[in-house]
């Protein structure tokens, strides 16, 4: 038996990557440890961190805890009893850390979640988390892309 | 658990870590796993020439890697495909594509001739192109490796 972590970040890709991560886990009989990363971070208004008062940290950590719940109820519709962990830091480095912690031998992740730049298909989270990942990285699946989503060269590369 | 299976292999050192993955994700007895290996070929002043000097050595490889698969009982199938200017990523999406792939797997590497670029380009474009979900193995994975499968294992168990 092994460990599957899937990062849950409540967007639609994430949503979706994790319903594979679940039939994997349950085809396989593996474990599985839903983590989300929340930080201030996240709304990136350029805010600087002193002046972020102690409810706005708050309503960041309980809409982790929010998202994270919705996940773990969604694992169960696989029957899936999954292990959760809220963590608040760089998303990245945080999901690296808690798959290299488990030994994990796969992360999921969606293709993209909430960045900024909607129509960078794949997402800088995701990206890191394939860079730093101590084992396998399942993304996607990338749904289907309006023509506004898809990024601008793809079509001119033959 | 996948029962169609798009190996991107390349013949390098990665690829032999994809190996044991697809093996590990494979519906036992049912899974078809198909393998690519796309040949890039840079057409120059000096005519056309393949973009890795060692590129049919790196072909054998594969082609071995894919007897192996086929010995150890999966139904394989190998696509050498070649390209020219670059796109393999292209050429593997299109065959994902074609035979309706669960997924892809492909290695990544520890670093490409672009400085700071750690993902292998493949990969990268892979991410944004492919329609179906992709399975990435980066160099620092061996776990599976040492779990079944694979030359390196028969050799040290």
């Amino acid at each position: 038996m092994a460990t599957i972590v899937i990062a849950a970040d409540g967007s639609e890709a994430a949503h979706q990557a994790a319903e594979l991560g679940f039939e994997i886990a349950r085809a396989e009989g593996d474990s599985v440890v839903l983590v989300t990363v929340w930080d201030i971070l996240r709304a990136d208004f350029g805010v600087p961190v002193h002046m972020i008062d102690r409810d706005f940290l708050d309503a960041e950590r309980q809409w982790g805890e929010k998202v994270l719940k919705d996940a773990a109820g969604h694992a169960a519709q696989f029957g899936i009893e999954a292990e959760t962990e809220l963590v608040r830091g760089e998303p990245a480095s945080e999901i690296c850390r808690i798959a290299q912690e488990r030994g994990a031998r796969m992360i999921v992740v969606g293709t993209h979640g909430w960045g900024a730049v909607r129509s960078l298909l794949l997402g800088s989270v995701t990206l890191r988390v394939l860079h730093h990942a101590p084992c396998a990285v399942l993304t996607g699946p990338p749904g289907s892309p309006t023509p506004a989503e898809e990024p601008g060269d793809v079509a001119s590369q033959g | 658990m996948f029962s169609k299976i798009v190996l991107a292999l390349d013949g390098s050192e990665p690829s032999d870590r994809v190996i044991p993955v697809a093996k590990d994700l494979a519906a036992p007895g049912s899974a078809r796993i198909d393998i690519v290996h796309v040949r890039e070929l840079i057409v120059g002043r000096a005519g056309g020439q393949t973009a890795r000097a060692n590129e049919d050595e790196l072909e054998v490889r594969v082609r071995a890697q894919a007897k192996a698969l086929s010995d150890a009982g999966y139904d394989t199938h190998l696509h050498i495909e070649t390209t020219v200017g670059g796109g393999p990523a292209h050429v593997i999406a299109a065959l994902a594509d074609k035979i309706g792939a669960d997924v892809i797997v492909v290695g990544t590497r520890g670093h490409t001739p672009v400085a700071g670029l750690l993902l292998g380009s493949v990969t990268q474009r892979l991410l944004h192109i492919a329609r179906c979900p992709v399975l990435a193995i980066p160099p620092q994975y061996e776990r599976s490796a040492a779990r079944e499968g694979g030359k390196a294992v028969a050799a040290a168990g």
